[in-house]
């Protein structure tokens, strides 16, 4: 079942299940980010225990922490503020979650591209 | 050229099941019903060739025929067996992580870009990205209409992609050619 925010995650749930829905929802909330992309066959997301968070993949690292690659789709903006921006996000809102020291390197994958669509009247 | 010879894969896969699927039905009737069918191998073309290569004849031809099947089954394994890994173009690599993109929405910011720059018609990013990271090349080509110069397009596309192009590491080509009839100055 695909996860759409932390608050479906429960928190019995694994860490990397928890830091990927973290990673997504703070992703999403980040300006010039228009979504996350699972790629054309669906492999890039974090699975477990029946649950699945699409556009982030969590891998355990030696050390105990946890690699979080985001694969967004951006709007036309600069890439390198936008993925200084999603990394923060992330960070901040795994620090607030209690998950900080689980949390290794940040990766930002900018899948494609697209001009932000206007809202009509 | 991985990807090409993967569609080969599976094109000449798709067709060598076929054939053998035939073949293998022919040579099982053959075995089963030879004699009601009226098949017999003897005398046939087939038993004529098999003697001829077991004779003492020039058999040139089979052995090129044979070099090419070899060839083709180790261009089938590349493409079946090769690891597809795609080229990516990286802004940012260190400690606290990757910034990557693809090669495509990359271009196409190029050309969003370069359509952005004053006295371009139209633009055209071709991007090229290299074994290793932070190595790329980015051909842009920036129509213009007559009334301005090929160098000062140039120099203003060059302004405008050549801060983002240099964060990825890219070289930069830029062509201003003349643009075709009806095109519009951006």
């Amino acid at each position: 079942m695909p996860v759409c925010s932390p608050a479906e995650v429960p928190a019995s749930a694994s860490v990397r299940l928890r830091l990927a829905a973290l990673a997504r929802a703070a992703a999403l909330a980040t300006g010039g980010v228009l979504g996350l992309d699972a790629g054309r066959a669906g492999m890039r997301m974090t699975a477990s225990e029946g649950l699945r968070v699409d556009g982030v993949v969590c891998a355990a690292l030696g050390d105990g922490r946890y690699q979080v690659s985001v694969h967004l789709v951006a709007a036309m903006v600069s890439l390198r503020p936008l993925a200084d921006a999603v990394r923060a996000r992330v960070e901040r809102d795994v620090a607030i979650a209690g998950l900080a020291d689980r949390l290794g390197p940040v990766d930002v994958a900018v899948e494609d591209v697209q001009a932000r669509t206007e809202a009509r009247p | 050229m991985i990807l090409l010879l993967r569609a080969l894969v599976r094109l000449l896969g798709f067709l060598l099941l076929i054939a053998l699927a035939l073949i293998g039905l022919g040579f099982a009737l053959a075995a089963l019903l030879g004699d009601q069918l009226g098949v017999q191998l003897e005398g046939s073309a087939v038993s004529r060739w098999l003697a001829r290569l077991e004779g003492n004849d020039s058999q040139g031809l089979e052995a090129v025929i044979g070099g090419g099947m070899v060839l083709l089954g180790l261009l089938l394994l590349i493409g079946a067996l090769a690891p597809r890994r795609e080229r990516r173009a990286v802004l940012e690599q260190g400690e606290h992580g990757t910034v990557d993109a693809r090669r495509r929405p990359l271009a196409q910011m190029f050309t969003a870009l370069a359509e952005r720059t004053r006295g371009v018609t139209h633009a055209k990013a071709k991007l090229r990205l290299g074994r290793q990271a932070r190595h790329g090349r980015l051909v842009l080509r920036a129509e213009r209409p007559r009334t301005t110069d090929s160098t000062a397009v140039r120099e203003a596309v060059r302004s405008d992609v050549g801060e983002l192009a240099a964060a990825f590491g890219l070289k930069t080509r830029i062509q201003a050619p003349l643009g075709r009839r009806g095109r519009r100055v951006q």
